[in-house]
């Protein structure tokens, strides 16, 4: 049986299978970087280390509870924060200005979807399934070092076993996931504002984007002798600096409930520019 | 087969009224004083439309005339002034609802490039509730295009069966064709005609048409529809049109007869004076030569030209 969910579903599916190559190669290069220069530095420098920064990493994965030890591997997986900032907002320009540059827009555009489902199958793509992407990729890049040092370290004492490697892993991967997307929803005015300019712009819809923010910063100064907005794009990137949350406490903030609205604004905008603009 | 399909085709010539078609049928398309500018310029300047259910209307106009213009109004693609309805819904307030009942191809190919034919009919299939896909299937089975071959690796030809094989698996009450054939070999052309009309049409569904090559689908059309300057300024059924203008090869010696009686317009054929009437007697012009059916091409020629001459005469008038 046919739903909306089967056709959200597949809204989802398509723009995965239409970004493949920026979703896939992506997470792609960050963890064929990272596992380089992991094992150049255990190969290399930290070879010569030796007993003591296995005991030291040990200690700090092996002793303390999980959920302590977990802020090790979470740190790890930091570099993939930006990669995944980087991906979505270059999938948020091309998303709906490809499709009318291309004119593929008047095909999807004769199928029974409203702009506002489709500009909310980018929106939940940018938060939700990119990270998920990425996902397995942040497990691989965890998993790869814990489990090659794993048995070092039970060798050292430290009482660090292969079963807490794959927990450890398992556990930051989860986290990081959980992290992300929540740093997308708090995001979301800014996914809002990227989609708006996809949606809108003639061409090079990402200097129409990022020039708009420095021009409305500029004209507030000069205009009303003020940094209003300035502060607020302050607090709407703030998401991006990455840390440990509290994910039910972030859930029901403030925070969330005024990025939700003015994100909910922007998508909206997006969605009618989407209507009238071929 | 010729003739079964006439028959299923609307039985033309009655009169159009208020919320009907052409043989008092149903409309499926009402549309009354739109309006569309795109800064100076009026696209469409209070055109007026009743399309009857189970029609094949035939919407033709020179460049610029509003016919893109006026199938983006009806597919609720733009934002116009006036009274529209299609299908019962107002494509401006329920876009995505009405696609449930429109299926519509456009002048270019608009599939998405990046996509197999098979990932195509994969989506279609969950977002489209009215798709067929075992019907889409079949019919691809009769063309030579690859399931797995990306779309913009096909001929243009092959991405327009793709298209038209989509659409006719789709339950609709109406499809809309903007320029369907622009730019494919004749081969294509004719094949994509008697495939529409042979698998997809079946009397109860309606279609639009939108063309230049009006020699290629007269013989399809039940309803005509002129469009010049964003004004629609021919609206009449195939049989009406038959029985009201009259094309003459004149015979040399009844020229002068026949320039007195006014013809609508007339040109010079092989040394042959051949006249198109609106509304004068059969019987009275058989006197002059050889009597027929104009071609739509030729009705066309003669409305656009007379309808500039007219305003020429009339602006020359007024100074």
């Amino acid at each position: 049986m046919k739903t909306e969910m089967t056709r959200f579903g597949a809204l989802l599916r398509k723009e995965v299978r239409e970004h493949r190559n920026l979703l896939w190669i992506t997470p792609t290069v960050v963890s064929l970087l990272l596992l380089l220069i992991f094992f150049l530095l255990v190969l290399g420098p930290l070879q010569n280390l030796g007993h003591s920064a296995l005991l030291w990493a040990g200690s700090l994965l092996g002793n303390p509870p999980l959920r302590s030890a977990v802020a090790v591997p979470l740190f790890a997986a930091m570099p993939f924060a930006p990669a995944i900032f980087l991906t979505s907002i270059i999938y948020l320009t091309v998303c709906l200005y490809q499709d009318r540059k291309d004119r593929s827009f008047l095909f999807w555009q004769s199928m029974p979807v409203s702009d506002w489902q489709a500009v909310m199958a980018r929106a939940v793509t940018a938060v939700f399934v990119i990270p998920a992407v990425f996902a397995p990729f942040v497990l691989v890049c965890l998993l790869c070092p814990l489990l090659y040092l794993a048995p070092a370290m039970a060798d050292a004492g430290t009482g660090f076993a292969t079963g807490r490697a794959l927990l450890l892993a398992l556990d930051a991967s989860v986290l990081f996931w959980c992290f992300t997307w929540l740093n997308g929803l708090l995001m979301l005015p800014v996914i809002g504002w990227f989609l708006l300019f996809s949606a809108y712009s003639k061409r090079v819809p990402f200097l129409w984007a990022l020039g708009s923010i420095f021009l409305l910063a500029l004209l507030e100064v000069w205009l009303l002798d003020s940094i209003w907005f300035v502060y607020w794009m302050n607090w709407t990137t703030r998401a991006l600096v990455f840390g440990y949350r509290d994910v039910p406490a972030t859930l029901f903030s403030y925070d969330m409930l005024v990025a939700l609205i003015l994100g909910g604004v922007l998508l909206a905008g997006a969605a009618f520019m989407r209507r009238f603009n071929d | 087969m010729e003739n079964s399909l006439l028959d299923r085709r609307t039985a033309p010539g009655a009169a159009v009224g208020e919320g009907l078609g052409e043989g008092g049928r149903e409309s499926i398309v009402k549309a009354r004083g739109l309006r569309k500018s795109y800064g100076k310029l009026r696209a469409l300047d209070g055109v007026e439309l009743n399309i009857a259910t189970g029609s094949i209307s035939g919407l033709i106009g020179p460049n610029g005339a509003g016919k893109t213009t006026a199938l983006k109004a009806l597919l609720g693609l733009i934002d116009v002034q006036g009274d529209l309805e299609v299908a019962g819904m107002d494509p401006r307030a329920a876009r995505h609802r009405l696609m449930d009942e429109v299926c519509f191809i456009a002048d270019v190919g608009i599939l998405p490039g990046w996509m197999t034919s098979r990932q195509l009919l994969d989506h279609v299939e969950k977002v489209h509730f009215r798709f067929d896909r075992r019907r889409a299937e079949k019919l691809l089975s009769t063309t030579e295009i690859p399931a797995d071959k990306r779309i913009r690796s096909l001929s243009k030809g092959m991405v327009t069966q793709l298209h038209l094989s989509v659409v006719m698996a789709i339950d609709a009450s109406l499809l809309v064709l903007d320029e369907p054939t622009l730019g494919l070999d004749i081969m294509y052309r004719k094949t994509f005609y008697d495939r529409l009309l042979n698998d997809y049409y079946d009397g109860r569904r309606t279609i639009i048409i939108s063309t230049h090559q009006v020699e290629e689908i007269e013989h399809l059309l039940t309803h005509l529809l002129f469009i010049d300057k964003g004004r629609i300024v021919l609206d009449q059924s195939l049989q009406a049109m038959a029985e009201h203008y009259v094309e003459v090869a004149v015979d040399p010696e009844q020229r002068e007869a026949a320039r007195r009686l006014g013809p609508m317009h007339s040109r010079e054929l092989l040394g042959q004076l051949v006249c198109l009437y609106g509304g004068v007697a059969r019987q009275q012009l058989e006197a002059l030569g050889e009597v027929r059916t104009p071609a739509v091409a030729d009705l066309f020629v003669a409305r656009l030209t007379g309808e500039k001459g007219r305003q020429t005469e009339g602006n020359q008038n007024e100074n």
